[in-house]
Formats: C-alpha cells, sequence, structure tokens
C-alpha cells in the first residue's frame, strides 16, 4: 500500500541472496522531492536496498510498492562500470533512450541527438559527447551516467555510492550537481561511505545495518550512539557551523575506504564544502 | 592475375568462397557481442554441444539443421538459466551441459557406424562441399541475424553494456539475453557445418577482437568485425586453393594474420581496448 505522495514505499522488506537474509525487516519511503542518504558499513546492505527499491530484487518477505507509471534513473557504482567497453559519451547516454516510435533505423535522428547535447550541456559536459568513457575524469563520468538516467526524464534518481572513489573536488561537484536537481523537484535517493563530506549535508539520513537502525536529519541521526550502533566502532561527532562532524575516539578522521568503518573526512573536505576549516575550539563536542 | 581468379571457374568453389565469406560475416556480427559479454567460452561451448546434436539427429534420421538446432538452441537457453542462478558458476555450467554434449555425439556416431566421416565433417568443416541447401541456410540465418541486430540495436547493446541499469530502464533483459542465445546458437548451427565445431569459436572471437583494438565505438566495431569476418572468409578460401591447405584453417589463419598486424600497429593502444580495464578508470 502505497502512502499518500509516496514515490516508492519499502514495507517491512527482508532480502537474500542465498540463504542467509542480507536485510531484516527493512522500511523506507520516498516521497516526490525527498533527498535521502542511505548510509553504513560495507555488507550492511545498502546496495540490497536500493536493488529491492528498484525492482530488481524481489525480497524474500515484505513488499515493495511503486507509483504506477513512476520512472526513475539509475546510476550505478563506477566500480560496476565495464571501462573498456566500446561506447563514446553520446553512445552511453543514448543507448537508454527507446527508439522513437515509427523511427525505424537504429541511428539516433536529428532530434535525439539534440536532446542527448542538451543533457550534456546541462551537466557541463557538453564538448565530451565524442569522446570514450575511459578518457573521462571520474567526476565526467559520474555525469556521463546521471546524463543517461536524466535521458529518460526521471522523477527519482537513485545513485550508489556517487563519490566513491573520486577527489575532493569531484565529490564537491557532485554535491552540488545533486543539490541542483533535487532543487529541479527530483527525489533523490543515494547510498554513500561518506560521512562528513556527503551524508551531512543531506537533509535525511537512514543509518542500516542489515535493518534500520535509526532515521532521521544529519543532527538527529549522526550521533555517537547510532554510529556504534551502525558501525560498530565507538565515534564522536562535533557540531560546526550546525553540521555534525564525525570523528574516531582520538579526535581524528578514521581511515577513508571501504572497511567497516565509515569513511570520514577532515578541515580540507570540510574547507572545499564551505563549512569551515579544521574543527577546533568552536567546535561543540556531543557524546 | 588471371591465376588467382582461376579457382572462381569451378561451381563448387563459388559456393565455397560464397559460404565462407557470409559465414565469416555472420561470425563477426555475433561475435561482437560474444567479445563484448565475455562469452567466447560459451560460443567455443556451443559448437561442442551441436555436435551432439549433430549426431543425435543423425542417428534418428533427422534433418542436420532441425535436430541440432533444437539441440543447439536448448542447450543454450540451459546454459543461460544455469548461470543466471549462480548456484555454480557459468564455465563450469558451459563445462558440463557442452562437454557431456559432445561426448554423447562420440559415442553416438562411434555405436551407429557413421564415426570417421561424419565426425571428421563436423569437427572440421566441408567448405568445398557445401550445397545449395547450405549456402541457402547460412546467407539466410546471416540476412535474420543482421535484422534481429538491427531491429533491437538499443536494447541489444544497453543489455551488453549494463543489464542492472538496462534492467531498471524496463527493459526486458532476460528476454534480450535469451534472444542472443538463441541468435548464437543458430549462427553456429549454420555455419559449424560449412567451418567445423573446432573452428567456428575462432571465427566468433578473433574478427570481434581485432575490431575492439581498431575502434571506441560500438557501431564502428559491429561494422568493423562484420567485414572483417567476410574479408577472413573470402581470402583464407582463396589462399586454402592455391596452396592447397585445410579451407576452415585457412580461413581462421587469415582472421589471425590480421589481428597480429593490427596488433603490431596499435601495440598497447590497442590492448588497452581490449583489456580487462574493468574498475576505476583514470581520475
Amino acid at each position: 500500500m502505497l502512502p499518500p505522495g509516496a514515490l516508492v514505499h519499502v514495507d517491512r522488506v527482508t532480502c537474500a541472496y542465498e540463504r542467509e537474509a542480507v536485510v531484516t525487516d527493512v522500511s523506507l519511503t520516498v516521497a516526490s522531492g525527498d533527498y535521502v542518504g542511505v548510509v553504513g558499513p560495507s555488507g550492511s546492505g545498502k546496495t540490497t536496498v536500493l536493488r529491492a527499491l528498484l525492482g530488481t530484487l524481489r525480497p524474500r518477505s515484505g513488499a515493495v510498492a511503486r507509483r504506477p507509471g513512476l520512472r526513475i534513473g539509475y546510476v550505478p557504482q563506477r566500480e560496476s562500470v565495464d571501462w573498456s567497453f566500446p561506447v563514446t559519451v553520446t553512445e552511453a547516454v543514448l543507448m537508454a533512450r527507446p527508439r522513437p516510435p515509427g523511427r525505424w533505423v537504429p541511428w539516433a535522428g536529428r532530434a535525439e541527438r539534440a536532446e542527448v547535447a542538451a543533457v550534456l550541456d546541462r551537466l557541463g559536459i557538453g564538448e565530451l559527447g565524442g569522446r570514450h568513457i575511459r578518457d573521462l575524469s571520474g567526476g565526467q563520468q559520474q555525469r556521463v551516467f546521471v546524463a543517461r538516467a536524466l535521458l529518460r526524464q526521471p522523477e527519482l534518481l537513485v545513485m550508489d555510492e556517487p563519490t566513491s572513489g573520486v577527489d575532493v573536488r569531484t565529490r564537491h561537484e557532485m554535491l552540488h550537481l545533486l543539490g541542483d536537481l533535487h532543487d529541479d523537484g527530483l527525489a533523490v535517493v543515494l547510498t554513500t561511505h561518506d560521512l562528513n563530506g556527503l551524508a551531512a549535508h543531506l537533509p535525511r539520513l537512514v543509518c542500516l545495518r542489515r535493518r534500520v537502525v535509526a532515521e532521521g536529519t544529519p543532527l538527529e541521526v549522526l550521533t555517537p550512539a547510532v554510529l556504534e550502533a551502525t558501525y560498530g566502532a565507538p565515534m564522536e561527532v562535533l557540531v560546526h557551523g550546525g553540521m555534525p562532524v564525525v570523528v574516531d575516539r582520538a579526535g581524528r578522521p578514521p581511515a577513508h575506504g571501504s572497511g567497516p568503518g565509515p569513511a570520514v573526512a577532515g578541515a580540507v573536505v570540510l574547507e572545499g564544502m564551505g563549512v569551515g576549516g579544521a574543527p577546533g575550539d568552536s567546535d561543540r563536542r556531543t557524546g | 592475375m588471371t591465376e588467382l581468379w582461376e579457382p572462381f571457374r569451378f561451381e563448387f568453389f563459388r559456393h565455397g568462397v560464397l559460404v565462407a565469406t557470409v559465414a565469416g560475416a555472420l561470425c563477426g556480427l555475433v561475435g561482437t557481442f560474444v567479445v563484448l559479454r565475455r562469452m567466447s567460452y560459451i560460443g567455443h561451448g556451443l559448437s561442442h554441444a551441436v555436435f551432439g546434436g549433430a549426431a543425435a539427429s543423425a542417428v534418428v534420421g533427422v534433418n542436420f539443421f532441425v535436430g541440432a538446432g533444437l539441440w543447439g538452441i536448448a542447450s543454450a537457453l540451459a546454459i543461460g538459466r544455469v548461470a543466471r542462478r549462480r548456484i555454480i558458476g557459468s564455465d563450469a555450467a558451459i563445462g558440463v551441459i557442452t562437454t557431456a554434449s559432445f561426448a554423447l555425439g562420440l559415442v553416438l556416431f562411434g555405436l551407429y557406424g557413421q564415426a570417421r566421416r561424419s565426425t571428421d565433417a563436423l569437427l572440421f568443416g566441408s567448405i568445398l562441399g557445401v550445397d545449395e541447401l547450405d549456402v541457402a541456410v547460412v546467407v539466410g540465418v546471416t540476412v535474420a541475424t543482421g535484422a534481429v541486430v538491427f531491429a533491437r540495436y538499443r536494447s541489444l547493446l544497453f543489455a551488453t553494456f549494463d543489464p542492472e541499469v538496462a534492467d531498471v530502464s524496463g527493459l526486458r533483459v532476460d528476454r534480450i539475453d535469451a534472444l542472443l542465445m538463441v541468435v548464437l546458437a543458430v549462427a553456429i548451427l549454420a555455419t559449424t557445418k560449412v567451418l567445423g565445431v573446432v573452428l567456428v569459436a575462432a571465427t566468433l572471437v578473433i574478427p570481434a577482437t581485432t575490431a575492439r583494438m581498431l575502434t571506441n565505438r560500438f557501431s564502428r566495431m559491429l561494422w568493423l568485425s562484420t567485414g572483417l569476418g567476410a574479408a577472413s572468409g573470402f581470402v583464407g578460401m582463396v589462399a586454402s586453393y592455391h596452396l592447397d591447405i585445410s579451407s576452415g584453417a585457412a580461413v581462421v589463419l587469415v582472421g589471425a594474420a590480421a589481428f597480429a598486424v593490427v596488433f603490431a600497429a596499435t601495440g598497447t593502444r590497442g590492448l588497452g581496448r581490449v583489456g580487462a580495464h574493468r574498475a576505476g578508470a583514470p581520475l
């Protein structure tokens, strides 16, 4: 049963790939205009929840309801892309567009090429249409796949680890891009390891560790108790300029990566985000 | 120069050249998907599975194309189904299904007393012994395959490049995969009688791999692979006549020579295109 205004409702879903359940009793509702981040350690079931939400994985129990006719754009993890595949930027974007009715030849017509060019221009990669996808920077590659998703004029954009493996500047650009798309009325759901660089900037977070540990604004859920329950490691949270900053017990950001702990970034990232310098005397320590 | 065209006076040779050229083009076209999906082993395995079907159809007196065709399509769909369930790896699934089928073919040919001739013809092809029906089958299958690729170009490309996103976008990826497996099985069936079980897998892989080294565009790769396959078939047949060597082997060797030339010309740039650079592009 879809709640009023909801685009997708994941209702007490349990998913498994073999016998063992990967996520248990997970519920998540995404409404029009939502901007939601799903955070949790590796193996916590973030991608599995996305797959259930997208409909590519059938839950063992529970139900997923989508608004009839809902258009979803999906941007997978960069690691899942075959970068040696022979496609140019234009081909990669265009393949998602079904051939227009009445057009019987497979190649793109003038109108379709103009449509692709407009989407690429909107994302700032308009001059890269003829380049092979491997010959781009990490940020440009992400934009190509966002462009492919946008070509279908989605109402919901789903992204799996959009800032995984990219540098600070690219992460900054991606955050702004997603913010702009959300401001244009697109609902966004993403997964991320990046607590300080990305998750703390989102309006709503879901902390996941095979089940939903907590859900709310970053200030509500990025607390030492919730983070320990989610990541299984003690962490502290500073509040700087009204925004939570996660650090480990020793007062330094834990190592960035895909281990069991979260990827948290320090002063450089925060400066890039316009949040300010390193956590200092003015910070309020919680927990 | 006139010596070069001398064999074209013979009808059997004209048939052979036509079939080899068209079969090469067909294998080059289908091979593009085989190589990009990293299914080379499936092509190799399916040609062996068809051998079992050919033996069974010979024993029960059914037409080769009907019996081996049904057998090959059933094998292709079984491989796809087993591989999708992820209980065992697709390589193991292919190994079990196709080698069992091949072994069954050997046993049937042995038991029913036509082992030597039938086994040799199917293993190595009989390109100079093709009749008009064989020509019609290879041309018909090639036209039909071209029509399928033309009509479902974007779907085939999307499902090959990014099946998960294609699925989310509303494409029936399972149906596209099944369609491709049927096309592959039919293409192998049509060309096995001409090129042989042993060599058909090479004609699926070599032109497509060579084409990949020459371009970064999917559409160009399709054309190049088809053209290289056709050229290998034509040049290989002519070379086999003049050098008095096996025609199937000559077709494959011409393709391999083209690969070697392109490899030498493109160096690491070409290899990088083919290589398994799956995760993490330069940032």
